[in-house]
């Protein structure tokens, strides 16, 4: 909903987030989740794709594909 | 029951959580409001995604110099549509920013996009940094 309804969130959701969530942890989950969202709408007009940069370091966050394959 | 109620503000949400606080308090000294680009350039891009009306017709008037168009173009690809970011934009945005200002530019605009799209969820309006005051 936040990356691609978010006018559309109602309160039926925010009792859901409620009973799996405290307070505080829904304002760190919704933050991650936006800069995430916007971080990765850069990316795309950079023309880069996951794992092609700095695939070797702990930068990204999902580092773990390739290291579960190795 | 309900959302998280936006006492105070966006940054009354934040403080919340205390290292979100404060991580965001330094993106908004060091990137939003301070840094290589201008603040009143990365202002308007904040106005463009929060569908500021003053700038209807943005694409055609003559309001805004070739970098702010620029900017303005790269903010619609970043937030709307991302192959409009092709070689012809990147070829604008070299030619009106040095690198390190794209890598600040497009930081700030995906940041303050992520930031509304949260705030929305929310029911608050997005936010947009003030403009640098001119020097006196």
């Amino acid at each position: 909903m936040l990356v691609w309804n978010p006018d559309g969130v109602d309160d039926a959701l925010w009792e859901r987030m409620r009973r799996h969530f405290s307070e505080d942890e829904l304002v760190e989950l919704g933050y991650f989740v936006s800069l995430t969202f916007g971080q990765q709408r850069w990316i795309k007009t950079l023309g880069i794709g996951h794992g092609e940069v700095l695939a070797d370091t702990d930068a990204g966050l999902a580092p773990a594909r390739e290291r579960a394959a190795g | 029951m309900g959302r998280v109620e936006p006492v105070g503000g966006a940054d009354a949400v934040r403080a919340r959580r205390p290292p979100i606080h404060l991580v965001f308090a330094e993106t908004r000294a060091t990137v939003l409001e301070g840094g290589l680009v201008p603040a009143d350039l990365k202002a308007l891009c904040a106005r463009l995604l929060a569908d500021d009306p003053e700038l209807a017709g943005w694409r055609r008037s003559e309001r805004f110099t070739p970098r702010e168009t620029a900017a303005l173009r790269w903010t619609e690809a970043i937030a709307w549509d991302d192959a409009q970011a092709g070689d012809e934009l990147w070829g604008e945005l070299h030619a009106r920013f040095t690198e390190p200002e794209l890598v600040e530019l497009g930081y700030a605009i995906a940041f303050l996009l992520g930031q509304n799209h949260w705030l929305r969820t929310l029911g608050m309006a997005p936010e947009i940094p003030h403009a640098a005051r001119p020097s006196s």
